[in-house]
């Protein structure tokens, strides 16, 4: 588990994070030049190229355990071993459920990840840091089986930086602005 | 219903957290209060709560009460406290299954019976096992949560199935869905709609799903239990909803309407007393333009079908104003009942019949949008929201007030119009009064007397001169009118003081005619009577002479 957090942090603190694409307009590679989707099984290759939404992947070494699932309007990556669970969700589907005034009160996001205002919470222990990037709303939760110990649940530390390395996959970012009738 | 006591306390601001935190479960185990960290669980609460169980479901089914949204449960048993997490009515989950077998008690971990800030005693105690149920989520926590009143606070609800007894009742899918995710405590299912629902502490050796499994709703998931990875908690289901709110992001979402109307399906709770259903109403829908001009009134009605077990009476079932209930509605009409009630029913309305509240609205005089919510209440006993519905946020009656149109020609120049001027500056008709006349799209001022002779300016013809006013008298020769005739008296020697009046005018000869009201010659050869008349006029007829003689003369 510290070996986890030591290996992201080194990877965040020398520059190996990938903020994704800020715009639709990245250069396209083939999906299976990058390592975070080569690594991954077939079927949850699948679900990537079914995914309704722009895909962020687990970093690569987390991959070979990652399992990713695409529904009609979501995407979910999960991860857990060695006493950590990751799971990844995006959806594009939003509920309007607060008026304008109300919105008005509600305080800004107070963190940054991936160059846009993110959130983080606590439930029950589980970390998590939410965000959203053309309309679709990601959130990124962090549990530990050790509650109490695991410093990657301690602190929201360990969940921003991991939100900031989550791989882009530019080619389901073009899907996502051709769906949403951009001019990419 | 219930009706919670207004009486609200203040509680600690400090953050603390239900089951988490290193200090609050050092603090928990070295105070010996903690709720289940440790296996604290006596035989002799367990003992009770199998009984509480069996005597339960009956009485439990006929008798589901819930205090309601935002009115949490407050340290040591104290008050409830209305209004201290967030009001939400909305059901953010409609249609959402119950998600756990059997019977099932909403409140607090920490303020209910063997929680920390509790009135005492254990988990199991038996007042944890009963209604009504209690809103927590906002309850306090140090954790950011954007929804939450001063945005922190506990996100979700806690649940306590049906009995203490550990991993012996079911937590089931609230919809079809997928599991998305399955840590040590935690299970996700996500619905086809990007909705997540969240388990926790269920006993993960027991489970009987795996990730990526596709479940139906109602599909039995795992047992409730305390499990909280290296830790323990309550025994006890805490359920999320997770969702994208539009303006926030993804956000654990209130749960408990969604829960308490998943519920009254779960238990098949009798028809209660007072529901409603919408039939149709004569004013405009909201999404559409009602548009009307500063101070209309429109009469119209709203008709909704009774739904509910008891008959609705005039004078006992109300239109009233909600989303905020009893606020004073600012497109109340003279002949509401009150600022914030409507109408009343048109009649006896049995159970499955439609009813009229028939109302006028009456457009605010400032233009604007004045949304107005309403709903159907008996008085003194229930709101229908609190039963059957519908919720306080459905029917609305929506005016929108306009300025009129302003006249053709009329702009933002003032206009003259009788007594009074008009003008339209950006649509907005504006009028003002003039005490004095119009002229010219300018109010007329009250004449004034500088000079103080008594004679105001419109008639005096030089204000700043005392000695001069109609009437005065008039001195020859000095180019001042005294008397406001329009010149001054010219003096002429040979007529001996004769003064003729100003006002004369000469024909092309020269020949002076006499004015009519030019005939009272005044100066100090004048005398009054008919003498002086008759002496004037003889003088005239001299001057006359004289000045064609003179006349003649220049001519030659
Ligand atoms: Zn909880």
């Amino acid at each position: 588990m510290r070996l986890g957090l030591v290996l992201s942090l080194l990877a965040f603190a020398c520059g190996g994070t990938d903020p994704g694409p800020t715009s639709a307009g990245a250069t396209s590679q083939p999906l299976a030049n990058e390592p975070a989707y080569a690594a991954l099984a077939a079927e949850s290759r699948d679900a990537v190229d079914r995914s309704p939404v722009p895909v962020l992947l687990l970093p690569e070494r987390y991959a070979p355990d990652a399992q990713v699932m695409a529904g009609p309007r979501w995407l979910a990556i999960a991860y857990s071993k060695d006493g950590l669970t990751l799971s990844l969700h995006a959806t594009d589907v939003a509920v309007n459920a607060l008026s304008e005034e109300e919105l008005q009160r509600v305080e800004p996001a107070p963190h940054r990840v991936r160059g846009v205002p993110a959130r983080t919470t606590v439930n029950d222990g589980i970390r998590a840091v939410t965000w959203e990037h053309e309309g679709v709303a990601y959130s990124l939760e962090v549990e530990c089986a050790d509650v109490l110990e695991d410093e990657r649940c301690a602190a929201p530390t360990f969940a921003l930086s991991l939100a900031d390395e989550l791989v882009a996959l530019p080619e389901t970012f073009e899907r996502g602005a051709r769906r949403a009738g951009g001019a990419q | 219903m219930i009706r919670e006591a207004s009486v609200t306390r203040d509680v600690p601001h400090h953050a603390f957290d239900a089951h988490r935190s290193k200090r609050d479960v050092s603090r928990a185990r070295s105070s010996n209060l903690g709720f289940g960290f440790a296996v604290s669980i006596t035989l002799v609460a367990i003992t009770l709560g199998i009984a509480l169980a069996l005597a339960l479901p009956g009485v439990a089914r006929a008798q589901f009460t819930y205090a309601d949204p935002g009115t949490l449960m407050a340290p040591s048993g104290g008050a409830p406290r209305v209004g201290a997490g967030r009001v939400d009515r909305n059901v953010y989950a409609p249609g959402m299954l119950f998600p756990m077998e059997g019977l099932a008690w909403a409140n607090s971990q920490i303020y209910g019976y063997g929680g920390y800030m509790g009135p005492g005693g254990g988990q199991c105690d038996s007042r944890n096992y009963r209604y009504p149920w209690y809103d927590n989520y906002c309850e306090e926590r140090s954790w950011e949560m954007p929804l939450c009143p001063g945005g922190r606070g506990h996100q979700g609800q806690d649940i306590r199935p049906e009995t203490c007894r550990d991993k012996a009742h079911w937590a089931v899918a609230a919809t079809d869905g997928m599991i998305t995710s399955i840590g040590t405590y935690s299970v996700y299912l996500t619905a086809d709609d990007g909705t997540r629902y969240d388990y926790l502490h269920m006993d993960p050796a027991t489970l009987a799903v795996s990730r990526g499994q596709r479940v139906r709703r109602g599909q039995r998931l795992g047992l409730v239990s305390d499990a909280f990875g290296s830790s323990s908690t309550s025994i006890h289901l805490h359920f999320n909803i997770r969702k994208f709110v539009a303006g926030v992001g993804t956000v654990y979402a209130p749960t408990y309407m969604s829960l308490i109307e998943s519920y009254r399906e779960h238990i098949g709770a009798a028809t209660p007393d007072w529901r409603a259903e919408y039939v149709n109403q004569t004013f405009p829908l909201a999404s559409r333009p009602f548009e009307l001009a500063p101070g209309e009134e429109v009469e119209g009605h709203l008709e909704m079908r009774n739904t509910g077990a008891q008959p609705w009476r005039p004078g006992e079932v109300f239109l009233g104003t909600s989303n905020p209930r009893d606020a004073t509605s600012a497109i109340a009409s003279a002949g509401w009942v009150s600022g914030n009630r409507a109408a009343t029913v048109d009649r006896v309305v049995a159970p499955g019949e439609t009813g009229r509240f028939v109302f006028t609205v009456r457009a605010p005089d400032a233009p604007g949008d004045y949304p107005q919510f309403f709903n159907l209440l008996r008085e003194t006993v229930a709101w229908f929201s609190d039963g059957g519905g519908p919720r306080d946020d459905i029917l609305q009656v929506r005016v929108t007030v306009v300025a009129p149109a302003c006249p053709a020609g009329l702009g933002e120049a003032w206009a003259c119009d009788g007594p009074e001027r008009r003008r339209c500056v950006g649509g907005t008709l504006e009028r003002e009064a003039c005490a004095m006349g119009c002229g010219d799209g300018v109010c007329l001022e009250a004449p004034r007397d500088d000079d103080g002779d008594g004679h105001n300016s419109s008639v005096d013809c030089d204000d700043a001169r005392a000695d001069v006013f109609p009437g005065a008298v008039e001195t020859c020769g000095d180019a001042v009118d005294q008397d406001c005739d329009g010149a001054d008296l010219p003096c002429d020697g040979d007529d001996g003081g004769v003064a003729l009046a100003d006002a004369g005018v000469r024909d092309d000869a020269g020949d002076a005619t006499l004015p009519d009201d030019a005939r009272t010659v005044k100066g100090g050869c004048a005398a009054g009577g008919s003498g002086a008349e008759l002496s004037g006029l003889l003088g005239l007829l001299l001057l006359a002479r004289r000045r064609r003689a003179r006349a003649s003369r220049r001519a030659s």
